[in-house]
């Protein structure tokens, strides 16, 4: 489904993604780093946002960089969406027919949400909330062989964010999310848990494990694999540690106390 | 999707200020402010000057509008051609017939005022002869695949400090055009070879049945409106092949960049 191979991306003279390689064949990812670690630029780099970079991605068979007419990958970065600077129910219209998808289900999903009164709004006129919740749905219909969440449940309400996990988690087409917050992937079954810091991938983990998740510049006990962030090395590990991943709640808040 | 692209650009508020309400303040001067002096006989000639002006600066700022929205359209096109069934022929032929739908209503709107505002003002009715259709779609037309390759090319090969101000070029361009015929001594091969020019003289010839260079003088050399039609009809077919080139090759740049700058 999608290839990642040696990809680097340089803004200016600073690595931004260093050499990530990564499979995603039939499976639910999340990426978890603190901000500024590259998560969204990983992201643009797939989408085909982001063209200047070294090494490859290669989705359904067909590099990126090539890639024309290849339906089925969804992102919901707001960028995506502002064709004509139409409103919502326009922008449902263009590209549910542009993909071929059917709009009745991205209209079901956006009832569901509550979204049905801010159709006729534009993007620039929603709130963040609002904003967020159009494009996570555009994304995961969208991307009906692959969706690229990036930040998803970020401005989202208590009630919006448990029905967000529950359709990712119902969902059995591979899903990528991107997060710096942790507690909402414990929501989500089945999700392949990868670590990034400095532009560098690590991992995985099984997120179903993430309440006996640990990282600790200690390597004795049980550790699952290393992270080498550049000028720290410390390691994920189960049982115990210097930090627990689910009670930190947000990456900053690891990414802190693991450089105190 | 013809249908959602023209209901998409139907809707954009700025389009029907700047190419309607903006052009109708002009439109009342001409007629009413103006029109002291106006010799019997020659109320055609004036009418189809204020006439072709305003429309010229209406379609100029209609081509405002589409060089902005193209802009911050780059990311959204550059995932479609990739991610969707959509190809750039596709999308500039389905966005084309969906903004001549807007350019037709807001030119005919436009249209329609002069001919009521001018006739009220001289006392009989002033109509175009039904040619001027086929002008009003032509003028939509060249305005769209001139806006979308000015929007295009900056956004492909420059800098997005210069967004802002290059998305007023078609306006600028229109709004210069527009006054030359009635200051400067244009000549022949100006007026077949700079569609501006032609877009205007064609609009005129709608009202008067001639293509005079000069729109205040009557009297002044005419040309064959099929040389202009040719040229006008030739620069679009040469624009759109342009603008289906520039998607292809559409670089995607965030529009939260080009708002800050």
């Amino acid at each position: 489904m999608l290839s990642i191979r040696d990809l680097s991306v340089l803004y200016g003279s600073i690595k931004v993604l260093d050499r990530i390689n990564m499979e995603i064949v039939d499976e639910k990812i999340a990426i978890i780093g603190p901000n500024g670690s590259g998560k969204t630029t990983l992201l643009k780099s797939i989408s085909g946002l982001i063209s200047d970079f070294s090494g490859d991605i290669i989705y359904d068979g067909q590099s990126i960089k090539a890639s024309k007419n290849m339906p089925g990958l969804g992102i919901n970065l707001p960028d995506v969406f502002r064709v004509l600077d139409a409103d919502a129910r326009v922008l449902i219209k263009i590209y549910a027919q542009a993909v071929g998808v059917e709009e009745d289900r991205i209209m079901h999903d956006m009832v569901r949400f509550g979204l049905d009164r801010a159709m006729n709004r534009k993007m620039r006129e929603m709130s963040e909330g609002q904003k967020k919740i159009f494009c996570n749905i555009m994304a995961l219909h969208l991307g009906y062989r692959i969706a690229l969440l990036d930040e998803p449940f970020e401005s989202l309400d208590q009630r919006s964010k448990g029905l967000l996990a529950e359709i990712i988690g119902d969902r059995r087409e591979p899903v990528m999310i991107i997060t710096h917050e942790i507690g909402m992937l414990r929501k989500i079954r089945h999700l392949k848990l990868f670590f990034m810091f400095n532009g560098r991938l690590f991992g995985s983990a099984p997120a179903d494990l993430i309440e006996e998740l640990y990282i600790d510049p200690d390597p004795s006990g049980r550790v699952l694999f290393q992270i080498d962030s550049g000028d720290r090395t410390f390691y994920v590990k189960i049982g115990s540690g210097k930090v627990k991943l689910s009670a930190a709640g947000s990456m900053d808040l690891v990414s802190e106390v693991l450089y105190d | 999707m013809i249908k959602e692209v023209a209901i998409g650009i139907l809707k954009n508020r700025s389009i029907w200020f700047w190419s309607v309400l903006f052009v109708l303040v002009w439109a009342v001067i001409g007629s009413f402010i103006a029109s002291k002096g106006v010799a019997v006989g020659s109320e055609k000639y004036y009418v189809s000057a204020w006439y072709s002006i305003e429309a010229v600066i209406s379609a100029g700022a209609s081509g405002t509008s589409i060089a902005y929205i193209t802009f911050f359209s780059s990311s959204s096109l550059a995932y479609l051609f990739r991610f969707s069934r959509l190809k750039p022929v596709h999308y500039e032929l389905i966005f084309l017939v969906g903004y001549l739908i807007t350019s037709i209503t807001t030119l005919t709107t436009v249209t329609a005022a002069n001919i009521f505002l001018f006739s009220l003002r001289f006392g009989r009715i002033i109509l175009p002869e039904p040619y001027i259709i086929p002008v009003i779609i032509i003028t939509g037309a060249f305005m769209y695949v001139f806006s979308v390759m000015v929007a295009l090319m900056v956004n492909n090969h420059f800098s997005l400090k210069n967004a802002s101000f290059t998305s007023f070029v078609p306006l600028f361009l229109a709004f210069i055009s527009a006054y030359l015929p009635l200051y400067v001594n244009i000549s022949r091969w100006i007026a077949v070879a700079y569609p501006f020019l032609g877009i205007e003289y064609l609009l005129s010839y709608a009202f008067t049945g001639t293509v005079n260079l000069s729109l205040a003088t009557p009297s002044s050399s005419a040309i064959s409106p099929a040389a202009i039609y040719a040229s006008v009809i030739g620069w679009t077919a040469i624009l759109f092949i342009t603008d289906v080139i520039l998607l292809r090759r559409i670089k995607p740049r965030s529009a939260e960049e080009m708002r800050q700058l």
